[in-house]
């Protein structure tokens, strides 16, 4: 109703331009009355204002997307306020709907995408004035046409600008593409302000925000430097945001991280790690040399290698990089032969630009515990290898003797503790020369079988007691109550030695525990017993006593099975490496003692059976690892003691029998077997699945051997396999019973 | 990983050489060994590296390495030659005396595997400079 009384009161159309008609058409009429200076201004207010407020909303969600809420809020209010300043004009108020509602709506889609993208996008803002105008053309509003030339001129400037940097100087053209940052400083310089302050004010850092040109583009060319600044301190913050994530990532990776750039110089963040291992406050600015190779001498020549890569590495494209990361050093020793060694595992990764290597990121973990517990390990390791050795030495010449001593060192530890006495009391010096006199004495003999840890702890001991000796002998007397303690300690330290040298004794003998009950006798002399024993208990079958003395007899005679199987515990390592296989080797019931008869053939047998166990069951550790398998095989020996006979298994657990190709090769030779049982045809003469004959197996004959000799001494073989589980050999006397052995079954 | 390229080791004792031969060989790379290398220049053919011992008995070090060098020139062969030393300070001297490097700590044999991986690095980053 309004309007229409405004249009009849305008001037007649053919005496007024198009845009007067357009105002007179949409002004209030006391609005018109005012005069046309007062029109002209409040024209040229209104089209600012719209410009403020369409821009004032784009600040606000920009604020928004920087997570600068009061800034937000501020510029919110002064959109709001253009909005209701040119609501006034009751007839713009179509074009404050449409101008600042599509504003509004478009920033903010526009820069809610941005958000989700990562980035702002300099295409994306570009368009961004041009949907408002399009809106306004829509809603009819013609001298939009103006405004959208206008914008249409700023934007192909903003391409222009980023295109070729042209209005640019030289310097800024220098670090295209133009950042926000080399903008904020060329308007600074332009204008004759005050340089930027250095503190907190990082451009590099500015680089990382993925900034459009185009933002400081439109700040320059609209000359909204506050914002502009209102900007930059939000930028900061969340690039400082940003950093502190990083910051905080890298230290929850636990490795010393940092960057360096074509100077060599750590620039941008690293870790807190970084800091610990390289002994530093600071890494900004410090040298990469100076933190991987401090202290090398010129002529290092992982130091030269390096530095010869660090004259490479930039120039070289993104594809190259493999080959440029095989030759950094992947391991860096700093502060090395000093207490202060740190070993670092080093990795190098490549931070592109362009398709360049532009920074090299450096990833250093620093592993010196792990080298340091990797060293002890080898230390005790070797110190483990030696003791064993010397065992095995005093098992080759004469374990009675180093039985006899661990005997009679435990006995004069207990004499040692009953003469010192359960308490602290005085001593005269004689009982003081006893006391020294057992220490003296267990010292001496661990020294003669170079137990160095016995030895030292008596000699311990023996100092605790030379500060009795004195008083003891010119005063008559001495109290044992201040050494007393430390004495007690020493003898139960030395008293833990010999146990620990005892089971390295055991573990080295082939006979295991049965070692500490061996006497040395000949040989000949015990086999002659036996068999005048047995033509005895011919003539005298029914007599008791003579079973017993048999029996005896055969025990004198037997051999602990740890003596059979002892010389296959070098054996089995060596023979898997020859085949690229690993196998460890484990013998339970190395005492138990194996009747002279098997005792004669089982050695020979074993052999035969653990290298097949080798060659045909263990597979290669990768094949293993594939199967979900320890790439390491096992390959067990049990002995049982039975009342027939020793009963003995062989298992490993390889790939288990190829019943398949057994059953073709039985066929083949025209061989009868029990469908299901196809494993006893292994112990046919003639029978090899092996494609090859080696040295380690292959001929077909071995396995009936082995059957025929241990029937000889009166035993009998069994085979199970399971296929992909392992393979499993019995042997029991013929005289057992099934019901008495046991089940076999895998225990490995 | 086994690395490859062909290394010429001179020196005077026959029990280093041969050490340093077992050892250098185990990581892959073809050892050939001389105590005359003056008399030996031929091994130099195909060599990436050399590594000399600066005092043998009856020579002279400096002409060794010169004839040495004069030798690989003629070949073509642009292999590097070190210093194979115990004496830190002779090591930090190798520029002085020619050579393009030095590996301290002769004797410490897992010492030299590390040195000879670096002087490969060093090669194969020479050879990419040149475009190779």
């Amino acid at each position: 109703m309004t309007e229409s009384k405004t249009a009849a009161a305008a001037p007649p159309a053919s005496d007024q331009s198009a845009l007067d008609r357009f105002v007179q058409g949409r002004l209030h009429p006391d609005f018109l009355n005012g005069g046309t200076d007062v029109y002209r201004r409040a024209k040229t207010a209104v089209v600012f204002m719209m410009f403020g407020g369409t821009f004032a909303y784009f600040f606000t969600f920009l604020n928004i997307q920087f997570k600068n809420y009061g800034a937000a809020v501020v510029e919110g209010l002064i959109a709001t306020l253009v909005m209701v300043l040119i609501w006034q004009f009751r007839h713009f108020r179509s074009l404050v709907l449409v101008g600042n509602v599509e504003a509004a709506v478009t920033s903010a889609v526009l820069l809610t995408a941005a958000a989700i993208a990562g980035g702002i996008d300099g295409a994306a803002l570009r368009l961004m004035p041009v949907v408002p105008m399009l809106a306004l053309l829509l809603a009819g509003v013609r001298w939009a046409w103006v405004w959208m030339a206008i914008n249409s001129l700023f934007v192909l400037a903003l391409f222009l600008i980023d295109k070729h940097g042209t209005v640019l100087p030289e310097s800024f053209r220098a670090t295209e593409p133009m950042y926000y940052a080399n903008v904020a400083e060329w308007w600074r310089a332009w204008h004759g302000l005050t340089p930027l302050p250095a503190e907190g004010f990082k451009p590099e850092k500015w680089r990382e925000l993925k900034m459009s040109d185009s933002i400081g583009g439109m700040a320059m060319s609209l000359g909204m430097a506050s914002i502009f600044e209102a900007l930059k301190d939000q930028a900061l913050r969340m690039v400082e945001q940003k950093n502190q994530e990083l910051a905080q990532l890298f230290d929850n990776m636990r490795q010393a991280i940092f960057t360096f750039g074509k100077d060599f110089c750590v620039t941008g963040q690293y870790s807190g790690q970084a800091k610990k291992v390289f002994r530093r406050d600071e890494l900004d600015g410090a040298h990469v040399l100076e933190l991987l190779y401090p202290n090398a001498p010129d002529y290092d020549p992982d130091f030269m290698a390096f530095q010869e890569w660090l004259k490479v590495v930039f120039g070289t494209a993104a594809e190259g990089w493999d080959d440029m990361a095989a030759m950094v050093p992947a391991e860096r020793v700093l502060n090395e032969f000093t207490d202060d060694e740190i070993f670092l595992s080093v990795e190098m990764r490549p931070i592109l630009k362009r398709g360049r290597i532009d920074r090299v990121m450096v990833l250093a973990s620093d592993e010196t515990e792990k080298v340091k517990l990797a060293r002890e390990a080898a230390a005790r390791e070797a110190e483990f290898n030696k003791e064993m050795a010397a065992m095995k030495k005093l098992l080759s010449g004469g374990a009675q003797l180093f039985i006899a001593f661990m005997q009679s060192a435990s006995d004069r530890l207990m004499a040692f503790e009953t003469d010192l006495g359960p308490a602290p009391r005085m001593v005269n010096a004689s009982e003081v020369e006893v006391l020294f006199q057992h220490a003296h004495t267990v010292k001496g003999e661990a020294k003669a079988f170079e137990l160095v840890d016995l030895e030292d702890t008596c000699h311990e001991l023996e100092e605790k007691l030379s500060d009795l000796r004195e008083p003891a002998t010119q005063q008559g007397g001495a109290s044992t109550e201040e050494v007393f303690g430390d004495i007690v300690q020493g003898i139960a330290n030395a008293r833990a030695h010999i146990a620990k040298v005892r089971q390295q004794f055991i573990d080295a003998s082939p006979l295991g525990e049965a070692v500490l009950q061996q006497v040395t006798v000949n040989v000949n002399d015990v086999g002659s017993l036996e068999d005048e024993v047995r033509e005895l208990i011919a003539s005298e079958t029914d007599s008791p006593r003579a079973r017993r003395i048999q029996k005896i007899a055969e025990r004198l005679a037997s051999r602990p099975f740890g003596e059979a199987s002892g010389r296959l515990s070098d054996g089995v390592p060596a023979w898997a490496a020859q085949l690229e296989k690993r196998a460890n080797f484990i013998v339970d019931g190395k005492e138990v003692l194996v009747p002279p008869q098997l005792a004669r053939v089982l050695p020979g047998c074993l052999t035969h059976m653990v290298r097949n166990c080798i060659a045909h069951g263990i597979e290669i550790p990768e094949k293993r690892e594939e199967l979900g398998k320890d790439p390491v095989g096992a390959i067990k020996l049990t002995c049982l003691p039975g009342s027939a006979g020793p009963n003995i298994i062989i298992e490993d657990d390889g790939a288990g029998l190829n019943t398949v190709r057994l059953r073709e090769k039985a066929i083949e030779m025209g061989m009868a077997f029990q469908p299901g049982r196809e494993w006893e045809l292994i112990f046919a003469s003639g029978m090899s699945t092996a494609e090859t004959v080696d040295d380690i197996s292959g001929r077909g004959v071995g396995m009936a051997a082995v059957k025929n000799d241990l029937e000889g001494a009166g035993y009998e073989i069994d085979v199970h396999s399971i296929a992909g589980k392992g393979t499993i050999f019995f042997i029991r006397h013929k005289a057992a019973t099934k019901r008495t052995i046991p089940p076999p079954a895998f225990t490995i | 990983m086994a690395e490859t390229g062909r290394i010429l080791v001179i020196d005077d004792s026959i029990t280093l050489l041969s050490k340093v031969k077992e050892r250098l060989a185990k990581d892959g790379y073809e050892i050939l060994t001389t105590t005359n290398a003056v008399a030996n220049t031929a091994l130099l053919k195909g060599c990436d590296l050399v590594i000399i011992d600066f005092h043998m008995p009856g020579y002279d070090g400096a002409q060794v390495l010169q004839a040495l060098k004069k030798a690989a020139q003629q070949m073509g062969n642009e292999a590097l030659m070190y210093l194979h030393t115990t004496d830190q300070a002779e090591a930090a001297g190798y520029k002085k005396h020619g050579f393009d490097g030095a590996f301290a700590m002769k004797g410490n044999f897992d010492a030299l595997s590390k040195q000879v991986q670096a002087a490969f690095r060093m090669i194969k980053l020479r050879k990419m400079q040149k475009g190779g």
